[in-house]
């Protein structure tokens, strides 16, 4: 648990606060208790950046219209591109085109975003690109799965929308993951190539995919293992090659319900992390014994009101459901004036906030007597239910 | 020209408000600064703040542009709701113009933006407008060939957009003053993507920049059907295919993509679609 190692900490004497910010990854680790759920897309090779976030636009959307206002209010989720790796086929295709087709680079770029049809014999080159990425091994992506760990701590469900080459990293992300990690991490498959989904996802790979059915061949004549077998058909499709997330996928009405379907089931059925705990987002420990007592006081229930005070015992919690913006404090007191002086352990957990340690009741606790003026331990918290909450340890009072 | 019909009719329409009963005392707005001049490139829009003060109460207060600049001019806020006397309140005037508007000379057209405030259940309108003489310039001439010589291409009116896409723009989307403004964004942000080099951190902030003007698009264009976003989504791709026409073009554009490896990137709900925009959507005629 991690609260034993943190108490072991405590009481090796250690003050720590946690946390930190990786000025390159857009997540913000200092949030906590906002969105319930992340919807991530992980995009297949001869993808852009920016086409990978329009991916996930629709994908939103297609949530969003399948749903009553309501539900999909409910949903509450955010959502997050994992951009792939993909550069080198792009850059491939891009030679290829110089080569074979023109200078003037526009249609390239109508060609990939299935504007306009590729021209003759293009397509297989198109495919061949595909199937060798497919064919070699995929570097997992550390950031990534630090993403999907960051989100799980902050009590997230994440949902991985992956297409084509996606599957490979998905795949792999899901086996860096611990056993706890992956019952609140599930894999949506479009495009396969890979054999399998990690942790049983379910996949939806088109008939008419001509890409998914050239890999299927060059796999197998290079004795790895083959993709999943194509499961479903729009008919006909905007992409001649039956294999664009967007034009293919998406723009099937079937086969876009069927996807949607599996994200929406996929995370019905994950587990909400930290549900299974009684730990909350606030939580304090203190070891008490019969000397010293305390008292809980939380933001007032409504503007200008007085904080809400509460006798607390040794350990306290607050849920993300029931925090709110203000200061919260645990306030101890000793009771009379014991002799000796107790000496008390504590350990506070805000978010990705820790502060441990060890107070020695002092002289300058004792009066008077029973007042409320003893050691308190402040966090402040700021932020709100729809975008969650930041924490601030403000005061740890600790003896050296 | 159709413009020149409706300067016409809207001169008449201004002639017979004169006229009109309902009118507030003289002294009961005033604006700052006392009139606006602005010019706008054909395809191009253009913005103006302007400070209104109420010297008196007003109940329900409303903008409305004159009929001479409908085609052109729009303002936001549209409703200002109540004004106590003394208080100030900032307007934007947004211009642009529509396909039948592309003038191969530039021309004037003139009007005002007034005020209507409730009076006793019915809107009169005050006296104070604030006179607009709008000059409509041509858009640059098509570059050509010399256009696609350097990466940077050809500005000749220095508005920070390359002359052949300017032209795409205003003839892809003759009709709607505010989705070329947001296309006009986008693709200036996709030309910045040129010159990031080997600095990663820049590549992210602009990836996110880019996003941001595409939503804005996608929030006038994208309707709200899967089917919508789709199209609004192919109208980006075809845009962004105009900007990397060239190889070196394409290849800077690839080497940015490159550094948004492995990378993680927010995509906002469409709730926070309209914030994508840098100017007020609502200020433009449509």
């Amino acid at each position: 648990m991690q609260r034993a190692s943190i108490a072991a900490l405590a009481l090796a004497g250690l003050i720590s606060f946690g946390g930190g910010a990786n000025a390159q990854q857009p997540l913000d680790p200092q949030l906590f208790c906002g969105k319930r759920s992340v919807v991530v897309f992980g995009n297949g090779v001869l993808t852009t950046q920016d086409s990978a976030t329009k991916s996930l636009d629709v994908v939103r959307r297609a949530i969003r219209v399948s749903l009553p206002p309501e539900e999909f209010d409910l949903l509450n989720f955010e959502s997050d591109a994992v951009y792939n790796p993909t550069n080198g086929p792009l850059l491939d295709l891009l030679e290829a085109y110089l080569q074979d087709i023109a200078t003037d680079t526009r249609e390239y770029w109508l060609i990939l975003a299935r504007i306009v049809p590729a021209p003759l014999g293009f397509e297989d080159i198109i495919t061949d690109i595909i199937s060798a990425a497919a064919l070699a091994a995929s570097p997992i992506q550390e950031n990534h799965v630090e993403f999907y760990r960051s989100s799980i701590r902050q009590g997230k469900k994440v949902i991985l929308v992956a297409h084509s080459q996606g599957n490979f990293f998905g795949n792999l992300s899901y086996d860096a993951l611990t056993p706890d990690e992956r019952q609140s991490f599930g894999i949506v498959s479009a495009a396969n190539p890979d054999s399998f989904v990690a942790g049983g996802g379910p996949h939806t790979t088109l008939h008419e995919d001509f890409v998914i059915e050239a890999i299927d061949a060059a796999k197998f004549l290079a004795l790895q293992p083959r993709p999943q077998a194509s499961n479903f058909t729009n008919g006909v499709n905007t992409d001649p090659l039956g294999h664009s997330f967007l034009d293919a996928y998406m723009e099937g009405p079937g086969s876009r319900a069927r996807i949607i379907g599996h994200v929406l089931g996929t995370l019905d059925g994950l587990v909400q992390p930290g549900e299974e705990e009684e730990d909350g987002v606030i939580t304090v420990f203190a070891g008490l014994g019969s000397a010293v007592r305390a008292i809980f006081f939380e933001p007032p229930l409504s503007p200008g009101g007085s904080p809400v005070e509460t006798p607390a015992g040794s350990s306290v919690s607050v849920a993300c459901e029931d925090l709110r913006e203000g200061n919260y404090a645990y306030q101890m007191i000793l009771n009379g004036i014991p002799e000796p002086l107790p000496r008390v352990v504590y350990v506070i957990e805000a978010g990705d906030k820790v502060a441990s340690g060890i107070y020695q009741f002092g002289e300058g606790d004792i009066f008077p007597p029973d007042a409320p003026d003893g050691p308190a331990f402040d966090v402040e918290v700021t932020g709100n239910q729809e975008d969650g909450f930041r924490f601030e340890v403000l005061s740890a009072p600790n003896t050296p | 020209m159709q413009w020149l019909r409706r300067a016409a009719l809207g001169a008449s329409f201004l002639v017979f408000l004169g006229q009109a009963p309902a009118l507030a005392q003289s002294t009961d707005v005033s604006w700052a600064p006392g009139a606006v001049t602005a010019e706008v490139t054909a395809g191009g829009t253009g913005f103006v703040e302007v400070e209104l003060s109420a010297e008196t109460a007003l109940i329900g207060a409303l903008l409305e542009v004159s009929p001479s600049l409908r085609s052109f001019a729009g303002a936001a806020p549209a409703n200002l709701g109540d004004l106590g006397a003394g208080e100030t309140r900032t307007v934007t005037l947004g211009f642009g113009t529509l396909w039948d508007d592309l003038p191969s000379e530039s021309f004037t057209v003139t009007g005002t933006l007034r005020v209507l405030a409730d009076s006793g259940g019915s809107p009169v309108a005050l006296l104070q407008e604030l006179p607009i003489t709008l000059t409509v310039v041509p858009l640059p001439p098509d570059p050509g060939e010399a256009g696609k010589a350097t990466l940077e291409g050809i500005d000749s009116d220095g508005d920070g957009l390359r002359d052949d896409i300017q032209r795409y723009i205003a003839f892809t989307f003759a009709n709607s003053p505010s989705v070329r403004a947001a296309a006009a964004a986008y693709a200036k942000k996709v030309q910045e993507t040129f010159f990031v080099g080997n600095d990663r951190v820049k590549a992210v902030n602009l990836a996110a920049d880019v996003q941001r003007t595409r939503h804005c698009f996608d929030f006038l264009f994208g309707g709200q059907t899967v089917e919508d976003l789709l199209r609004s989504h192919r109208a980006t791709g075809a845009l962004l295919a105009e900007v990397l026409n060239t190889e070196i073009r394409s290849r800077s554009y690839l080497a940015y993509d490159a550094q948004l490896a492995g990378g993680v990137y927010p995509v906002l709900p469409e709730s926070e679609w309209k914030k994508g925009c840098s100017f007020d959507p609502d200020a433009l005629p449509n």
